[in-house]
This record gives C-alpha cells, sequence and structure tokens, in this order.
C-alpha cells in the first residue's frame, strides 16, 4: 500500500520512516503512541490508517478516544473537529491546522514518517 | 412518545375561525421593539421543535439549538432521555458548545475549565477553595430548559409553567401520526440566512394564492384554485392538490405531460392513458407498491394524502410540507438582534425507514450571498424561487409607502398566525401589568 496522510510533496530524502509498535485500531478508533517523545494519534478511518500528533490544535491536549465521523475528529475536551487527513479544521473552537504524519505499510506492521 | 391507533388524517373542514380582515401593521415584521416583545412574551413561551431525535443515538450524544439570543445543548441522557439545558457556563456565561453537532462525556468550559455531566450537574470548578463564597453545585449547575419529542421531532420549551406539549400540539399528533414520522430519515439538510423577519419567511408558505406568479411553471401539476385552509386554535393547514392542473391552467381537468413526466413516469407509470381520477388513483396505487421495499408505512393515509401537499404550520415556526413519501419540514428562527434577517433551516425527510441513509452534514448557505439551492437538492429550484421573493418583499415592507398588510381569504392562515401571536402578546402585556 503506497503511503498515505502528511500532506504531499514531501519526498524520501526528508523523512525518517520508524515502525508503529501498536496495532492498527478498529475502523472508527484511535490510539495513542509516543515515538520519540512525539505524541502521535493512529487514526483508522475509511479502511485506511492515519496519524496526527495527538495535541489538539486548540489548547494542544489529547484527542484520544475522541469521536471519529469519517476522517473527522472530535476532540473529546471542548468538541473541535479536525480531518485527519490533512489537519484541516472542521469544527470550532479548532482554528489551526493539526500536523499530520505520512504512513504506509512495512511488512506485517506499519511505519510512521518522521521529519529527517 | 406512543400513538393512539388505529388513525386516520381527519378530512373534515375546521369552523370558520371568523378572523377580521383588519390591516397587519408592517411593523411586526420590522421593529426591534415589537421583536423584543414576541421574545418575551412569545418565544420563550412556547414550544419550539429544535431538532430530530435520531440525530441522538447514544447517551453525551448532543447538538445546539441557537432560537434568538440563546444557544440550548439538547442532549441524550443516559437514562435514555432527551435533555435540554442551557449552553452556558454558570461560572462567567461563556457558550459551552459551539454551533452544531457531537458527542461529550461531559461539557468542559474554555474559559476556566468548570466540568458539567451530560445531565448538566456541575463537576467541578476549577480550584474550588478560590471561592470563599462556595461553590454550590446546586446553583452552579447547567439550567434546564423544558424538552419533549413527538413523532422524533425534539421540541423545547423555556416556560418552566407551560403546558404540556402534547397539550400544546393540539390537533396535529391526531393530523400528523398517521405518517409515522418517528421512522423517517434526513436525507438533505440546511439552514439559509435571509435578509427578511421570521414571519415574512412563515407567511411565504402559509398560502397558495402566490403560486401562480412566484411558480408560475408548478399549475401544470399543483392546484392553488382548489386548496382548503383549515385553522386550529394555534396551528393551521392547508391542504394542496398535486397531481392535479390547476385551474388557471390550461391542462385544467387533464392529465398534462408535467403529470405524467414528474408524477407517474417517475415512479415507473409509463405511457399512462386514462382520466385525472385514474391518474391520481394510479399514482397513489403505485405508491402503496413500492413502500414496502423501502419499509414505509402507508397503511394510514388515504388517496388524497398519497397525491397532495398536506402542508401544516405548527405554530410559531415550523411548517411541514407533508408528502407520502418525503416531506420538507421548514423552521424559521429569528435572528438574535434583527428583526430583518432570520434563520430557515431546511430538513428533507424520506419515508424510507429500510433504507441506508448517511445522515447528511447540513449546507449554510445565505441570500445575501446569491447563493441558489437549485442544484444542491431535490425542490431546490422551487425554494429558490420563494428565497428569491424574502429579502425583496422585507425591503418594501420597510419603504415608507407602504403601511400594513392587506390580506385576503386565501391568506387566512396568516392572520390566523397573527392572532395567535397577539394573544400570547396580550397574555404577556397583562401580566407584566399585573407584576
Amino acid at each position: 500500500m503506497p503511503e498515505n496522510g502528511g500532506g504531499s510533496g514531501a519526498d524520501d530524502a526528508g523523512r525518517r520512516w520508524v515502525e508503529i509498535s501498536i496495532d492498527l485500531p478498529a475502523e472508527g478508533e484511535n490510539a495513542r503512541f509516543v515515538v520519540e517523545e512525539i505524541p502521535l494519534l493512529l487514526c483508522s478511518a475509511e479502511g485506511k490508517p492515519w496519524i496526527v500528533r495527538d495535541e489538539c490544535p486548540h489548547v494542544r491536549t489529547s484527542m484520544q478516544g475522541g469521536l471519529m465521523k469519517g476522517t473527522v475528529i472530535e476532540c473529546p475536551l471542548h468538541g473541535g473537529k479536525m480531518d485527519v487527513r490533512d489537519g484541516r479544521p472542521v469544527a470550532m473552537p479548532i482554528r489551526r491546522a493539526g500536523q499530520c504524519f505520512p504512513v504506509r505499510a512495512q511488512g506485517d506492521g506499519w511505519q510512521v514518517g518522521l521529519p529527517a | 412518545m406512543a400513538s393512539p391507533a388505529p388513525f386516520s388524517t381527519p378530512m373534515d373542514r375546521a369552523p370558520d375561525p371568523g378572523l377580521a380582515y383588519t390591516p397587519i401593521p408592517k411593523e411586526r415584521y420590522t421593529s426591534s421593539a415589537f421583536a423584543d416583545e414576541e421574545w418575551a412574551h412569545m418565544w420563550t413561551k412556547t414550544w419550539v421543535c429544535a431538532g430530530r431525535a435520531s440525530d441522538l443515538e447514544r447517551p453525551g450524544d448532543y447538538f445546539t439549538f441557537e432560537l434568538g439570543p440563546e444557544s440550548i445543548l439538547i442532549i441524550k441522557q443516559r437514562d435514555g432521555s432527551v435533555g435540554a439545558r442551557y449552553n452556558v457556563c454558570m461560572h462567567r456565561g461563556n457558550r459551552l458548545r459551539e454551533p452544531g453537532r457531537g458527542h461529550a462525556e461531559k461539557f468542559s468550559c474554555l474559559f476556566h475549565g468548570w466540568e458539567y455531566a451530560v445531565d448538566g450537574s456541575l463537576i467541578q470548578a476549577q480550584d474550588p477553595e478560590c471561592f470563599p463564597q462556595g461553590v454550590d453545585a446546586k446553583k452552579l449547575s447547567l439550567r434546564t430548559v423544558r424538552c419533549d419529542t413527538w413523532a422524533g421531532f425534539v421540541f423545547i420549551n423555556m416556560d418552566p409553567d407551560a403546558e404540556p406539549l402534547l397539550d400544546y400540539l393540539g390537533v396535529i399528533p391526531e393530523h400528523l401520526d398517521p405518517y409515522h414520522f418517528e421512522d423517517w430519515k434526513i436525507n438533505f439538510e440546511c439552514t439559509i440566512e435571509i435578509e427578511c423577519n421570521w414571519k415574512t419567511s412563515v407567511d411565504a408558505f402559509n398560502e397558495a394564492y402566490h403560486l401562480a406568479a412566484t411558480h408560475t411553471w408548478t399549475l401544470a401539476f399543483s392546484d392553488d384554485t382548489r386548496t382548503l385552509y383549515d385553522c386550529y386554535d394555534k396551528h393551521t393547514r392547508m391542504i394542496f392538490p398535486e397531481v392535479q392542473a390547476s385551474l388557471r391552467h390550461e391542462g385544467a381537468n387533464t392529465v398534462t405531460p408535467e403529470i405524467k413526466k414528474m408524477f407517474l413516469e417517475r415512479i415507473g407509470i409509463m405511457d399512462f392513458d386514462g382520466s385525472p381520477e385514474e391518474a391520481r388513483k394510479a399514482f397513489a396505487d403505485q405508491q402503496r407498491k413500492v413502500a414496502p421495499s423501502m419499509g414505509a408505512n402507508l397503511e394510514d393515509l388515504n388517496e388524497a394524502q398519497l397525491c397532495d401537499d398536506f402542508h401544516y404550520t405548527v405554530f410559531p415556526n415550523m411548517t411541514f410540507n407533508t408528502h407520502a413519501l418525503f416531506t420538507w419540514v421548514f423552521l424559521h428562527r429569528p435572528h438574535p438582534t434583527d428583526p430583518n434577517r432570520m434563520y430557515f433551516d431546511f430538513i428533507s425527510l424520506m419515508n424510507a425507514p429500510n433504507a441506508d441513509v448517511p445522515r447528511p452534514e447540513p449546507k449554510f448557505y445565505s441570500t445575501e450571498a446569491g447563493d441558489t439551492l437549485a442544484d444542491e437538492c431535490e425542490g431546490g429550484d422551487l425554494l429558490d424561487e420563494d428565497l428569491y421573493n424574502l429579502p425583496r418583499i422585507q425591503a418594501g415592507m420597510r419603504s415608507r409607502a407602504f403601511k400594513d398588510l392587506h390580506l385576503g381569504e386565501q391568506e387566512i392562515r396568516i392572520r390566523s398566525h397573527h392572532r395567535t401571536l397577539e394573544l400570547y402578546l396580550e397574555a404577556g402585556r397583562a401580566a407584566d401589568a399585573d407584576a
């Protein structure tokens, strides 16, 4: 499977691919994990994995457990909404884009692309 | 809520309410002082539809309802009931949630982090020891708004002493329960900000008198000339014949090409060759044939209900364009501050309990921005013609030349609506005088 998420235009030269240590959650669910001290949220939506920084762009709290409808996650604290495909704000009080990371299949598992 | 059965929609004409033809002052549509009275004595005293119960599947699911200056949280409770609370943190008054739908295990205020449970009770205030006067959870929990449901619609009432919802609705459940709306699904929803008073919009849909001029092309398949008008206490009805050409139209008393194309052929009746009466019967029969595949229950509807628009207005602001397989519900909401603006919610329901219909995201449009619904939804072209009129009616009413509305017999529902509004205002003014 090709990589998805994390915006476009980046190439492998600008990334380090790092193994993800947790299983892909069920469709419509999400799970928090930490890589190199970066809090990340692995989201399963539309049959694909998506990774965003687990930090709500509103007040930087964890979005783990936030309800997902399609590719939109709702922050459990204040109800702001964001699209996990590109970090686009969907509903207030989220007004800034969230940070997204590319993800790709590797062997039996998954890898996240971190900045080099 | 359980409905009595068996039942059928009464077809008898309501008694003439004997309403006077006195002019309606335009200030009711343009004056801020009048809008303030409406708010104080009517909007805060009546039951108002806030949305659909189907949007609240599990405890913690909520949607907001914006009515004038108020925002109300409609929340699925842990006991399965639906509750309503003012969307206001009791600490400093901040709005707890932005307009829209969502899910919350608790409501946390983004100003100082006060937390409320799904039932509105205060869970905790930040640094409670810093309030020498105390933080009394009983006094500082979210304020309750009365809430009840009928036919899958959620209603709220800001008056704690108001009559129960079913009493308020009067004849409406008896008339509309046969449609089994509780099982219908939303297939389109939008809100349109319009530069007109909320009553300008209610009025526009409360008569068929405008059909010939505003929607001329529809006379080939709908009949303004044989429309029946009924007034019941607060609420009103008009039975607006469809699958039948207007007596004004050259195709009157024939099965017009438009009736064949827009009704008969659309539902699979090709090459129809019969009388107008047979066309209506064929259209009704064919709907009964296709209904089971969608899970639609048409057993309690008569032939007229399978052809015509049974158009109801539930006072003050809920319009039903009722058909057997689809219904358009309009909610006409006042603007928070400007009597010359309003919000028009268009909720399209389909009678297809078995269909897998994803809940559509509500869209937002503005007449000021020149938005058009023609390509957005079924019937959008028809609605566009009304939406074009509304800001122009409002602008014209504000002219020095225009003093009051001059209403005829076919506009009896508008006069009835004003009479009901007057009764609320008179009761409110009397209560103020006694206080």
